[in-house]
């Protein structure tokens, strides 16, 4: 088996993985009181923010920011994997290559179900 | 003074502690260069070459913008082979056969002897060849003059690129003498003038001590650092960026804001920059394009009139000048907003004459580098021609002109500036965007000090001054201090957090990036030592670039204060947007591809392949591509009348441009990269650089899966830019002037409920 093939493969899996990831990210709020563990540093307030809005700037762009990283991410897992099964020379190679588009191809098919 | 002197001190301290540890790594190399000697013989005594052949040689390397095509030293381009390299395996399977072939161990024996014994003689500056190597040195003449006089190219270069039979051999006389220093143990170690690189099996090239252990203490060197900002983080929370919490902003509509004669002439800049940063994408798609298929341009025969080297050279050479023009047209956009006052007598046309300064610059430099690489200016090469070191690759004609058009424009701001830094502490913003300014052309100014004439180890220690510590250290300084002063002139941060974060700058970039410019140098002969400072300071350069990812949230949530309580519309999104992706490549672009090529064991078996490449892509563009489209943006929100401005177009090419990018580094340059990276260790680096490594399927493949990146960030990212620079420029003659006895608005207006703070624009009540 191709070492090229085992690195594509591979690396389109880790694609495909963080495609997921993004989009499950870009679901959550980024309002500054409910991400306050991870900016608890910089803000020193203890007053509870105004609530935000769903067309509040710049939160307004996050799940689209989220979204096309993961849209990005899982179409170059696709062009990765077919470029495997291109170049594969047969045997286990081909069968990784394969399953990588798999996943790559369902990682597309849930970003476009979910509206990305 | 805002901070309290202490900050001040402790930066002068750790610049000056960099700034001495640099001299120092400058004596070192002065002093340990590899030698060039007067004559080379063989064991019969007959001459070789000669020293001048060796000089004469980097004179040709130098002029026919061969750097633009392989490189020397592992310095260079990334389509032809490594010069250094390549002499060194094709001479070494030269002697290896000469004495018995592979299979004979007597052979590989003596031919490990031939080139690791230093049979340099410094009291006559006489090299002896053995007799086997001298043998070699004729073949590999012939080697190089078919491949640079091949009459159909195919290769890169143009047809005949190189014709005379006397350049062939002091050329190959150069490339003998780089793999002679390669391999030959430096007096008193076990080890080459380059660190035993590069890899070659043949002469026992193989990674140092020094190698593997500053590569495993410059890992330490990070986490250690990382743990301790961290740490400084967490005890000092005022450190990093801070809103402002007590204050109510309200936002003048743009086309309010009344601009000076000198901002309006920034139009003009924004439209010359989009338009030399379309040239270089299409430039660079052409190289691009060699890579995938050397033998024709869609059958047109491109090598002829553009072969790769022209192509690569205009690439690298746009790269600096696109982004420098926004620089130089932000910083003068920026005056009038930090004084509120008008324009001194004549500003905008001191405005305009620097922006023809520059054209004429550009067109001249762009223009000499394609004559010279034809044979033009003769024994002026140097100066009018193809300087040819890579991004200085500009006449140092050109190259003093474009310093001196720097120093114009530092006058330009002074004249600006000159009665609100009367009235400054030498220790606050209005000081500090100042001497920001000023060190551009003083750090840029030590580029001149290359000379074609000086052996490379010591010019490469020069033009590593403008690579790394203009581009990666000063141009830092000043975006950190533009950025800085932006948000202050929003009304989002304090001054004082803001000048907190630059001193911190200051104190970070000076630790690790003054020191840390010696990770270029580990092969190109300098001694150990550098190596080894290198290796350990440049590892904190990659600290502050992790806390960028706090940064770029820093940044969204700064712009979401903006937006919470004016009734008018925060005009700068896009700006703001492109300044959280300036983030976010800067952490993954500089920092994290930086650091994976930075450690000596990796650089050792990487250096000129595709994860360089990857990691200049995506820290130039990424960083400061993306921050000069900022700058316009900014700035255009401005020149643009409302009804012409265009949201869409903005955020049109805000995606097309960062999509295109994360395209090209993840599904081309990156996976490229780690191929070649595993094909140089696990076979060899000067296969790893063949053009039949490149040239095969999986490259080949690989390379043609960029386009769609690249069609994506020039067609969606540039071309909208060019437009809307376009209409800037269309505007500028209807935009409203400042009127007699007007004073100037600015865009934002702060009210604080806090006494004694920030009125506008930071200045303190």
């Amino acid at each position: 088996m191709s070492a090229d093939v085992v690195v594509l493969t591979t690396y389109s899996l880790v694609l495909s993985g963080a495609a997921y990831g993004l989009r499950a990210l870009g679901r959550r709020s980024t309002s500054p009181w409910s991400s306050r563990a991870l900016a608890g540093h910089l803000r020193a307030t203890g007053e509870k923010p105004e609530p935000l809005h769903d067309d509040d700037w710049p939160h307004s762009e996050v799940p689209r920011l989220y979204a096309r990283m993961a849209l990005v991410a899982a179409v170059a897992a696709t062009a990765l994997s077919i470029a495997g099964l291109v170049l594969q020379d047969g045997g286990v190679g081909a069968g990784l290559a394969l399953a990588a588009l798999v996943v790559a191809a369902l990682t597309l098919r849930r970003l476009a179900r979910a509206g990305h | 003074m805002l901070l309290s002197k202490g900050w001040v001190q402790l930066s002068a301290l750790v610049a000056l502690t960099g700034l001495f540890g640099l001299v120092l790594m400058g004596w070192l190399t002065y002093r340990s260069d590899p030698p060039i000697p007067r004559t080379v013989v063989s064991a019969t005594g007959a001459v070789v070459f000669s020293g001048e052949d060796i000089h004469a040689g980097q004179d040709v390397f130098l002029k026919n913008g061969l750097m633009e095509y392989g490189s020397i030293f592992g310095h260079g381009a990334y389509l032809g082979p490594d010069f250094t390299a390549d002499y060194l395996h094709r001479a070494a399977t030269e002697v290896l056969n000469s004495y018995g072939g592979p299979s004979s161990d007597t052979a590989a024996r003596r031919t490990r002897e031939d080139f690791r014994g230093n049979r340099y003689d410094p009291a006559t500056r006489t090299l002896t060849f053995s007799a086997a190597q001298a043998a070699a040195f004729p073949v590999l003449v012939e080697h190089y003059a078919k491949t640079l006089d091949s009459p159909d190219g195919k290769n890169g270069l143009r047809p005949h690129a190189i014709t005379d039979p006397r350049e062939f051999r002091q050329l190959t006389a150069y490339f003998a003498w780089s793999a002679w220093s390669s391999a030959a143990q430096r007096p008193g170690k076990s080890y080459s003038y380059t660190n035993n690189w590069p890899a070659e099996p043949l002469v026992g090239n193989q990674p140092t001590a020094n190698i593997v252990v500053w590569s495993v203490l410059s890992l330490i060197a990070l986490l250690g650092g990382t743990g301790a900002l961290f740490a400084a983080f967490g005890r000092w929370n005022w450190l990093g960026w801070h809103g402002r919490d007590q204050r109510e902003l309200r936002f003048r509509e743009p086309q309010t804001v009344a601009l000076t004669a000198s901002q309006r002439a920034t139009a003009w800049f924004f439209f010359v920059m989009a338009a030399l940063f379309l040239l270089q994408t299409l430039v660079g798609a052409a190289a691009e394009h060699y890579r995938a298929d050397l033998t024709s341009f869609f059958g047109i025969p491109l090598d002829r009139w553009l072969p790769y080297n022209v192509v690569r050279t205009w690439h690298v050479q746009l790269s600096l000048l696109w982004v420098a023009t926004s620089f130089l047209a932000a910083g003068i956009f920026l005056v009038p907003m930090i004084t509120r006052k008008k324009d001194p007598k004549g500003q905008g046309a001191l405005a305009y004459a620097l922006l023809g300064a520059l054209t004429i610059v550009v067109v001249g430099s762009l223009a000499g580098e394609v004559a010279g690489i034809r044979g033009a200016f003769g024994g002026l090469w140097s100066w009018f021609g193809m300087q040819g070191f890579e991004y200085l690759d500009l006449g140092k004609f050109w190259q003093v002109l474009l310093t001196i058009g720097m120093v114009f424009w530092v006058v330009i701001l002074w004249r600006g500036l000159r009665k609100r830094l009367a009235s400054e502490s030498p220790g606050n913003l209005p000081w500090l965007f100042f001497y920001a300014a000023l060190a551009l052309p003083v750090v840029y100014a030590a580029g001149l000090l290359t000379s074609h004439g000086d052996t490379y180890t010591v010019t490469d220690f020069w033009r590593f001054m403008v690579v790394h510590l203009w581009v990666e250290d000063f141009l830092e300084l000043f975006t950190t201090v533009m950025v800085a002063y932006i948000f202050v002139l929003l009304g989002v941060v304090r001054e004082k957090v803001a000048l907190r974060v630059i001193f911190l700058d200051i104190i970070l970039y000076s630790a690790g990036g003054v020191i840390g410019t010696a990770h270029h140098w580990y092969f190109s002969g300098s001694p150990a030592s550098v190596l080894s400072l290198g290796a350990f300071f440049s590892a904190f350069e990659v600290i502050p670039l992790t806390f960028l990812t706090i940064e770029a949230w820093s940044f969204i949530r700064l712009g979401a204060s903006q937006e919470s309580k004016s009734q008018t519309p925060f005009p700068h999104r896009w700006a703001v947007m492109f300044l959280v992706a300036v983030g976010f490549w800067n952490f993954l672009g500089a920092g994290v591809f930086g650091f994976l090529i930075n450690l000596p064991i990796v650089s050792y078996f990487e250096i000129g392949t595709a994860l360089t490449a990857n990691h200049a892509h995506t820290a130039m563009m990424g960083v400061y591509g993306m921050l000069a489209v900022a700058f316009a943006l900014f700035a255009l929100r401005y020149l643009i009348p409302p009804d012409k401005w265009s949201d869409k177009l903005a955020r049109t090419s805000f995606w097309s441009l960062n999509i295109g990018l994360a395209w090209m580094s993840f599904v081309s340059l990156m996976p490229l990269g780690v191929l070649q990276l595993y094909h140089s260790v696990d076979v060899s680096y000067f296969d790893a650089r063949s053009l039949a490594y490149i040239q095969g399927d999986t490259s080949q493949l690989l390379e043609w899966l960029r386009l769609p990146g690249d069609v994506l960030f020039i067609g969606g990212g540039v071309l909208p830019l060019l437009w809307m620079t376009f209409q800037g420029v269309l505007a500028v003659a209807r935009h409203g002037a400042v009127a007699p006895g007007d004073d100037l608005q600015l865009f934002t207006e702060v009210e604080d409920h806090v006494p004694a703070e920030a009125t506008a624009s930071g200045q303190l009540t």
